[in-house]
């Protein structure tokens, strides 16, 4: 099974979590408050990018006359 | 009726047939199992009655029900009385129904239920054979036809949800004759090793029993049963149960619900990702105004104001101190000078020969000082003590102040 979300992206959401934690509850000088919020705002965008940006593929996997497979794109016009 | 010559009219003709029904087929007895039922909202119930080669059209009338005791159910297999007539605006022929005896299941319903039961006595519909179904799936099989809502439906709703997965498609045909075996090879085809597939939906949409009746064969269910992939089976509507949803890993109502399930974890991480990023701004608009709460407030203290203040009110202060200082300084040198002054004056008072000077003398008899002329005696020599001097002389007379002078 190799479900999208691997270890790695898994990683990332805990970071990004962290993060906000120390955002959140620990007394952060400015600059490093801003450092965190930029390493935050570009790991979000890398995960949303995973999730909305990359576009699956529609593939129809049909057997020709001689019963062998072969794959077609998927026409959305069917 | 066998002159050529006749020409009917339409309805003419319809009616000679409806007679000819009425006289031959009234108040027949027929078996066959019920399929397709429908009620009028009128309470009338209309449905076909079959066997394996061939189908009526039948009706119950509000008005028979009373002579029916069952609930007229597809796959029930009826013994039914009933006048053969024509609906003639359609040219339709039907069975009115006046009283149905139920003869159990039909054979279809039957072989379903045979069914069932071999399986789940086999152990193919046990709960600890499920797979789990992944929350992230990245490549999908869709098993179902080409030509159908379902496609459709699975199709939107993942692109909408979650465009990243893969969609792989596996042609089959959802009923008829070969239905089954299509299905079955898919299945077979979608565990294959190259197309990496992480869940499988099988399904399609509504339909009568008979429509939906590939997937309550055997071989979907063995097919089902053997995929190393889990397999959701989403087969006509809500209501309608067949072998595949009993023996697939899970069952979804419909190919939407099919299509929510495997695209709801994309669906929640994306919610996940969100929140954070919400907590993520707000937490930096606080630390942001926290920040500009301490400046504002060394903006606007007095010390940054004027940072002099401080120095020049101490200034000020030591000023006044000092002053005061000095001032009290002289005051108290004052005092104590007139404190002296006062005191060597008095001392100057207090020295004896002061008044000896202004003409005053000491008296002594030897050594003792004479302070009342009653300490002397007439003939006593006395010493009289200048301030430069002394002289000795008797005493020839005492004259003692009266004590009337002496009361004045």
């Amino acid at each position: 099974m190799k479900e999208w979300k691997n270890e790695n992206f898994e990683l990332k959401l805990k970071r990004l979590e962290e993060i906000v934690s120390i955002l959140e509850n620990d007394e952060v000088s400015l600059d490093e408050s801003l450092k965190l919020f930029e390493e935050g705002v570009s790991i979000s965008k890398e995960l949303n990018d995973k999730l909305i940006e990359v576009k699956g593929k529609i593939e129809v996997i049909k057997k020709d006359a001689e019963g062998k497979i072969k794959l077609e794109d998927f026409d959305d016009e069917i | 009726m066998e002159d050529r010559d006749i020409i009917y009219k339409v309805s003419e003709l319809n009616s000679e047939i409806k007679n000819l029904l009425g006289r031959g087929f009234s108040s027949v007895w027929v078996e066959g199992e019920i399929s397709g039922v429908k009620r009028s909202s009128l309470g009338h119930i209309y449905f076909d009655l079959k066997d394996e080669n061939s189908i009526i059209s039948a009706v119950i009338f509000k008005w028979s029900l009373k002579n029916i005791d069952f609930e007229p159910e597809n796959g029930v297999l009826v013994k039914v009385l009933g006048d053969v007539t024509i609906y003639d605006k359609q040219s339709k022929y039907q069975i009115v129904i006046k009283k149905a005896l139920s003869l159990k299941y039909g054979p279809l319903q039957l072989r379903f239920e045979e069914l069932k039961k071999k399986l789940m006595a086999e152990g193919l519909f046990d709960d600890e054979r499920k797979k789990k179904i992944p929350a992230f799936p990245q490549n999908v099989a869709v098993i179902t036809s080409l030509y159908g809502a379902a496609i459709r439906d699975i199709i939107s709703i993942i692109k909408r949800r979650a465009k990243n997965i893969n969609i792989f498609i596996f042609p089959v045909r959802v009923q008829g004759d070969g239905a089954s075996d299509d299905i079955a090879m898919a299945l077979k085809e979608a565990n294959k090793k190259k197309y990496c597939i992480d869940v499988i939906i099988l399904g399609r949409g509504g339909g009568s029993m008979e429509d939906l009746w590939a997937f309550n064969e055997e071989a979907v269910a063995r097919a089902i049963a053997a995929s190393g992939v889990p397999v959701i089976s989403s087969v006509g509507h809500q209501t309608d149960f067949t072998i595949s949803d009993f023996v697939a890993d899970l069952r979804a109502a419909t190919p939407s619900a099919a299509a929510e399930i495997i695209t709801q974890g994309v669906i929640d991480t994306k919610n996940r990702i969100s929140q954070i990023e919400k907590r993520l701004i707000s937490s930096l608009k606080i630390i942001y105004q926290r920040i500009k709460l301490r400046f504002f407030k060394f903006i606007n203290s007095n010390f940054y104001k004027n940072p002099f203040s401080i120095i020049e009110k101490n200034v000020m202060e030591f000023d006044n101190l000092y002053t005061s200082l000095n001032r009290a300084f002289d005051s108290r040198i004052k005092d104590l000078q007139s404190n002296l002054k006062n005191l060597s004056d008095r001392l100057k008072n207090l020295n004896p020969e002061t008044p000896m000077k202004k003409g005053y003398t000491i008296t002594k008899k030897g050594d003792t000082v004479i302070r009342t002329i009653d300490d002397i005696t007439i003939g006593d020599v006395i010493e009289v003590i200048f301030s430069d001097g002394s002289a000795k002389s008797n005493v020839f007379e005492k004259i003692k102040k009266s004590e009337h002078e002496e009361a004045k």
